[in-house]
């Protein structure tokens, strides 16, 4: 695995906290790693934000893959459009929230990062389960990173709910010259797992936005099928839940 | 309670990372708060579209006329005006286009619009996957949690909050699984290592994070290997609830500053993460309730006392701390409380029809009973408002009125005292006074009346301030008021204002029930005939004598429930009477979920020796209840279940139960289908007055 330009700190698991996020412009909120007064910034800044309730649906996304494939500088990128080189291990789970204007509403992202690092596996799995949409991520110079893509889409059809979309990225396509995996396998495996597909890059802002828009275009579509064609759940989570709907009705319609 | 028994064990995060992440939990809980008042202002709406107009179960109405608006409708095509959904004939203008061709009434477009907006599409799925339990909300509930214990922790409240949490150490918390067992020990021992597979990947994994972030890459192969194992694991903690596990125990046993504050760390967003465990949870959850009834109990005077240091900033410290109210003594306190209810809210019913002169005056339920002078309202009230995060408190400092109206115009007398509200609470603890300024029409208070509130709590509330005469002889008067609903006010700013006092406010005493969101519940019926009763149970010699099935009424869970407890939540229970018998007879409650506003109670309710015939004419009302330990509980909201308008004779009192739309058809298709569960979900009436 060749990192020569994304430099690496090494966690001393004992300490994380030395492994503190550089501080990059034009980025106020969010990240985890930061002081007591920072935080109290953050929460400040946070419900500021936060409380902008003036928006239609909210989507919780979730991105996950293998370690150091990118998911990180991906969130950034899209949510503060900064990027930095180096690198440092999520611990656990963080988020950012964004809210974009897609198909004449204004949809909420809180898009969770999370840890790829095994130990924190249990923490992350625990988000899976409210997350309407994913995106999968694996390096394009890393073929580790891509094999293990199968068992992060098995991870998401034991933990996820139906009705969840997926997006398959390939991350860091900007390296070219140490791109191990062909964009046509990529796309190939996106098929056999019935995920959609791009190649993207953090660093030179390659499809990131793309990658949201499309996330939240097709989760639109899925809310709008199961909403405006099924009567059932519009009249209500009862109903769906009862065997025989139509006893209930008689008494209202006249 | 119960589904804060499992736990993911994270003893294997240091401080510094636990640290990390309970700060993004928090911005978390921020933004689930905000969405929750989000979600509750747009179903607020709904409730109010679906009551405009819309054709009610019971009424008498033409079958030409529009079922939303009553406009009548014209002789043509009939079929074509109905709804596709709610069959209701719907006139043009009720519509709403949905796709070419294809339309919705007003109401069920709202509600589709709903679905979309509060993200139900997406959630509400879970509740037809009987296998994946409520993880979401298991989340929720225990995010909720966090605020006494993750907020930006200084040593000192961690200290603060160790005692709660060793204490919640103490319940019989379902065996962890092995990998947590071992990763539970600081430095794990290597009989433990040769536990499982598992075991060693885990722990290899962790050791190798320690030197090298390099030498892992994090594929999720062994983690599905974890999947498995925790499968097997939370069964067979199903089978067997033990003592508190020996994971704990190397912190928890001993004592000191310290390892109070490593408690707190190694119990970091247990529930949070149980999210894996809830997933198994429903097979589980019976076998806990058995056994953790009685420890449950144990638990809650542990509880109280640690409450009772939190509150010290609250203004609970009102009541006398250490008081146990007897089991007995504070169940006759809510039976008490609900019939001052009724009472109340029947007697200001009344007085609408009746009399306008004593309008409101009589709404108050500890004082104002009496008529008073009508007196000519006038004048300005000068006051600011303040919120106190930190101490989870509203400040509303009285300054001044100015200009009031003498409440004897003859004699020139006024003795003006102000009284607040937070309503829709009207009881002695939302209720304020300031002092009696004598002689005088522009009075100088500057007095602060405090109230302890969760901020979530407070966006619900109305703050009522009205001005009084004092009349020591006679009748206190009336003269003016001001309503501010808190949800549109700034309350941070701490800006004086100046309000004109207006007069008694038209229908202030609720006319709908339901004009006001307070949640829902949902719940399962099931009538159980006869046979197959007695087959249940075997010495059915009553049985035989009575001729009577049983009614099982499944008390799931309640969903936004209003909070009243500061960090947004609430200590609910349910209870239960099947009218109209009010008697012990009756009586069934359940157990109290704490600290969550989304309870599940997976509690039933049987009634034995009824039959068919008998419950056309019966009402179940289930209220839900937030537990108070030194004071009277509070109402959160009911549903009254029955077949419409059913004549119900209490005692001497003699009344008609008011059950409409999803209360009537649920208890209707109960009858209907004896011997299988009709499931539903409730809104709850804000009162229960009859």
């Amino acid at each position: 695995m060749d990192l020569s330009r994304r430099k690496r700190f090494v966690q001393n698991g004992s300490s994380p906290i030395s492994a503190v996020r550089p501080h990059l412009e034009g980025r106020t909120e969010g990240s985890s790693a930061h002081t007591l007064e920072m935080a109290k910034a953050d929460h400040r800044f946070g419900q500021r934000d936060g409380s902008d309730q003036n928006f239609d649906y909210m989507f919780k996304l979730l991105i996950i893959g293998n370690s150091s494939v990118g998911k990180t500088s991906f969130l950034f990128r899209y949510a503060d459009d900064s990027f930095s080189n180096s690198f440092v291990s999520t611990v656990g789970i963080d988020f950012k929230v964004k809210t974009v204007y897609r198909n004449d509403k204004r949809v909420k992202l809180q898009i969770w990062d999370t840890a790829g690092q095994e130990r924190y596996r249990t923490i992350t799995t625990a988000y899976y389960r409210g997350a309407m949409g994913f995106i999968l991520m694996y390096d394009i110079t890393n073929e580790e990173s891509f094999n293990a893509v199968q068992d992060w889409a098995t991870q998401i059809k034991t933990y996820s709910w139906d009705n969840a979309q997926v997006i398959l990225v390939g991350n860091k396509c900007d390296m070219a010259d140490e791109r191990v995996i062909p964009v046509e396998k990529g796309k190939h495996l996106a098929d056999q797992l019935g995920f959609e597909y791009y190649e993207a890059s953090a660093k030179e802002n390659i499809n990131v936005r793309q990658v949201f828009e499309r996330l939240v275009d097709i989760i639109c579509v899925k809310m709008s099928e199961r909403v405006d064609t099924d009567p059932s759940v519009v009249s209500g989570a009862k109903t769906t839940r009862l065997s025989d709907k139509p006893t209930q009705l008689p008494q209202n319609c006249c | 309670m119960v589904q804060a028994m499992d736990t993911i064990n994270v003893s294997f995060l240091t401080d510094s990372e636990r640290e990390l992440i309970l700060s993004v939990l928090h911005r978390d809980e921020e933004l689930r708060r905000l969405e929750e008042q989000r979600v509750k202002r747009l179903k607020a709406e709904l409730l109010d579209i679906r009551r405009k107009g819309a054709k009610r179960s019971n009424g008498n109405y033409s079958e030409h006329s529009c079922g939303r608006c009553q406009e009548p409708l014209g002789r043509l095509a009939a079929n074509s005006n109905q709804c596709p959904v709610c069959k209701h004939q719907v006139c043009r203008n009720c519509r709403t286009v949905q796709a070419k061709e294809f339309w919705l009434c007003s109401v069920c477009a709202k509600e589709a619009d709903l679905k979309k907006c509060t993200g139900d599409w997406f959630y509400d799925q879970r509740v037809n996957r009987f296998s994946t339990a409520p993880g979401h909300d298991i989340v929720r509930a225990s995010l909720r949690k966090r605020p006494q214990t993750k907020k930006r922790e200084t040593t000192g409240e961690v200290l603060l909050n160790s005692p709660e949490l060793n204490s919640s150490q103490t319940l019989p918390v379902p065996r962890p699984r092995l990998k947590d067992l071992a990763l539970g020990q600081k430095s794990p021992s290597s009989e433990h290592l040769q536990q499982s597979d598992t075991n060693l990947a885990d722990n290899a994994s962790l050791s190798s994070s320690r030197a090298d972030t390099d030498s892992f890459s994090g594929t999720p192969s062994t983690q599905r290997k974890e999947v498995v194992n925790s499968l097997s694991g939370t069964v067979s903690t199903a089978s067997s609830v033990s003592p508190p596990p020996k994971t704990h125990s190397p912190s928890g046993s001993s004592t000191g500053t310290e390892t109070s504050s490593l408690v707190h760390q190694i119990n970091i967003c247990p529930e949070s993460l149980n999210d894996v465990d809830g997933l198994f949870k429903k097979s589980v959850r019976r076998v806990h309730k058995i056994s953790d009834f009685k420890p449950a109990s144990v638990m809650d005077v542990r509880y109280e006392g640690t409450e009772n240091t939190a509150a010290s900033m609250g203004d609970r410290s009102k009541s006398v701390p250490g008081l146990n109210i007897d089991e007995e003594e504070e169940e006759e306190d809510i039976d008490n409380l609900v019939s001052i209810h009724r009472r109340t809210v029947g007697d200001s019913t009344t007085n609408l029809h009746g009399s306008s002169s004593t309008l409101g005056s009589m709404m108050s339920v500890y004082s104002e009973a009496g008529d008073y002078d009508i007196v000519d309202v006038s004048g300005d009230i000068v006051f600011s408002l303040h919120y106190d995060e930190n101490m989870q408190k509203l400040s509303v400092l009285i300054k001044e009125c100015r200009g009031l109206a003498y409440a004897d115009t003859a004699k020139k007398k006024c003795n003006p005292y102000v009284k607040s509200y937070l309503l829709p609470d009207k009881s002695r603890q939302s209720k304020k006074k300031t002092a009696i300024k004598r002689n005088t029409i522009n009075p100088s208070y500057n007095e602060t009346l405090k109230y302890s509130i969760s901020r979530s709590q407070l966006m619900s509330r109305t703050l009522q301030l009205s001005v009084w005469h004092y009349d020591r002889f006679g009748h206190n008067a009336f003269l003016g008021e001001v309503e501010i609903p808190l949800d549109c006010h700034d309350i941070d700013s701490n800006q004086e204002e100046c309000v004109t006092l207006r007069g008694r406010t038209g229908n202030s005493s609720t006319p709908s029930p339901f004009s006001q969101y307070k949640g829902e519940l949902v719940i399962s019926l099931k009538y159980v005939t006869e046979a197959k009763a007695a087959g249940e149970k075997p010495r059915g010699k009553k049985a035989k004598v009575d001729a009577g099935g049983e009614l099982h009424v499944l008390i799931k869970e309640a969903k936004n429930l209003c909070a009243m407890k500061a960090g947004g939540t609430s200590d609910s229970f349910v209870k239960g009477y099947l009218l109209p018998s009010t008697g012990k007879s009756t009586k069934r409650k359940t157990q109290v979920v704490k600290k969550t506003v989304n309870p599940h109670y997976d509690h039933t309710f049987v009634y034995k020796d009824v039959c068919l015939e008998q419950l056309k004419g019966m009402c179940l009302e289930l209220t839900v209840w937030d537990r108070e330990a030194t004071s009277s509980n509070d109402f959160l909201g009911g549903v009254r279940l029955s077949s419409g308008a059913v004549r119900l004779k209490e005692g001497k009192r003699e009344w008609v139960a008011d059950s409409t739309g999803e209360e009537v058809s649920l208890w209707q298709k109960m009858m209907q289908f004896p011997d299988s569960w009709a499931e539903g979900s409730l809104p709850l009436r804000s009162s229960m007055g009859k």
